[in-house]
């Protein structure tokens, strides 16, 4: 068991405002996890909110910075990242609502209308013959809609009407894989000053993503298929 | 330009760059010690491919670079009146230094 301190931004609209670091000790195990820590201050300070669900990396709600990168909140080992203070703050580039949780809503307004199937081709199974009911082995799209790509993206920190890595990505995968979706449509949306050529190849949200959409390399897939349209055969997965 | 033309050419002026940058930096500043004098510079630039090759070089370098800034400055959220001024401003300063390096060149 060690003891780690964890200073927490605190910041609640007309009551802790100006926003403040609060500082806890907490004894670790080597395998408590950002979240845990959260949940255990909690039960003394139930003020104290951010947001979460799965546990397990799916649910990609518990975004958040931990020592200044993006990260997954809940499999994020406090023992992994080998300081004796740990800062805990909010994700960046989103309107904030309260302490560690910030508003979605500017993601999914950029995200839904590039209309992304959330069901891909397995690439998993590919010797295997599925079932004849089955037809073909499908899968879930790495996209977490967690957001830590938007907060680590320069461009949609200096830029809020920049569609950013999420929806450029998502509009990279209907490419791909269109599942019924019209791809002229989607190619127009990202066509644009604002939307795909905007980016500066920082490819720092491919560095936080917590599930490997790689949104930086997608945003290069769709500059390729817009200069040459002839990448299609070419796109991964 | 439409914002895809644009990338184009700012990739292919880059491109260009690595050549002509290359070659520029080379002969001026490093084979044979560079080129220190003010005769040695004119004796240089008074060869006719050389002019071609320094002319194109002021030209891409000119335009990469001020096209770059602009994608920069076009990342601030401007306004649309606000990301025209941008581009004709740059556009000003560009045939300025354009026009001032071409005009060196006939004094020499
Ligand atoms: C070896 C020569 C060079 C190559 C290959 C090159 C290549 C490139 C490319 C491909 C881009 C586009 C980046 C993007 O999509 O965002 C770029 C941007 C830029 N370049 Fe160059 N370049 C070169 C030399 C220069 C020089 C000499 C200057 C300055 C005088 C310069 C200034 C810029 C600026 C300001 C940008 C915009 C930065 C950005 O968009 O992130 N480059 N360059
Ligand atoms: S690669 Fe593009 S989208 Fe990704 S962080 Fe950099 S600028 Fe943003
Ligand atoms: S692309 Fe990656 S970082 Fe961005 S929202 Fe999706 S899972 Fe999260
Ligand atoms: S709680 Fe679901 S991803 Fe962390």
């Amino acid at each position: 068991m060690a003891e780690v301190t964890f200073k927490i931004y605190r910041y609640k609209p007309g009551a802790i405002d100006p926003p403040r670091y609060d500082t806890y000790r907490v004894s670790i195990e080597p395998h408590t996890t950002v979240l845990d820590v959260l949940e255990h201050l909690r039960l003394d300070d139930p003020t104290l909110t951010y947001r979460h669900s799965c546990h397990h990396g799916s649910c990609g709600t518990c975004g958040m910075l931990v020592n200044g990168k993006e990260v997954l909140a809940c499999v994020t080992r406090v023992a992994d990242l080998k300081t004796d203070t740990v800062v805990i703050e909010p994700l960046r580039h989103q309107p904030l609502i309260s302490d560690l949780v910030v508003d979605m809503t500017p993601f999914f307004e950029k995200y839904e209308p590039v209309g992304m199937p959330y069901i891909r081709e397995s690439e998993y199974l590919p010797h295997s013959q599925p079932p004849e009911e089955v037809g073909a082995y499908t899968r879930f799209e790495n996209c977490l809609e967690c957001g830590l790509c938007l907060s680590a993206c320069p461009v949609v920190g200096s830029d809020p009407d920049y569609l950013g890595p999420a929806a450029l990505a998502a509009a990279a995968r209907v490419v791909q894989e269109p599942r019924g979706q019209d791809v002229p449509t989607v190619l127009a949306m990202v066509d644009t000053e604002e939307g795909c050529w905007r980016c500066h190849a920082a490819m720092e949200c491919s560095e936080v993503c917590p599930n490997d959409v790689d949104p930086g390399g997608l945003i290069m897939f769709l500059r390729r298929e817009l200069l040459t349209g002839t990448s299609r055969s070419g796109g991964k997965r | 330009m439409r914002p895809k033309t644009q990338w184009l050419w700012q990739a292919f002026s880059g491109l260009l760059l690595v050549f002509l940058l290359a070659l520029h930096l080379t002969v001026n500043h490093f084979a044979a010690g560079g080129l220190l004098t003010y005769e040695d510079i004119v004796a240089y630039l008074a060869q006719p491919w050389v002019r071609v090759l320094e002319t194109l070089f002021l030209l891409t370098v000119t335009y990469h670079a001020l096209a770059g800034v602009r994608g920069i400055l076009l990342d601030l959220n401007l306004t649309t009146a606000a990301a025209r001024r941008v581009t004709l401003g740059l556009t000003v300063l560009g045939v300025l230094i354009c026009a001032y390096g071409l005009w060196l060149f006939t004094t020499l």
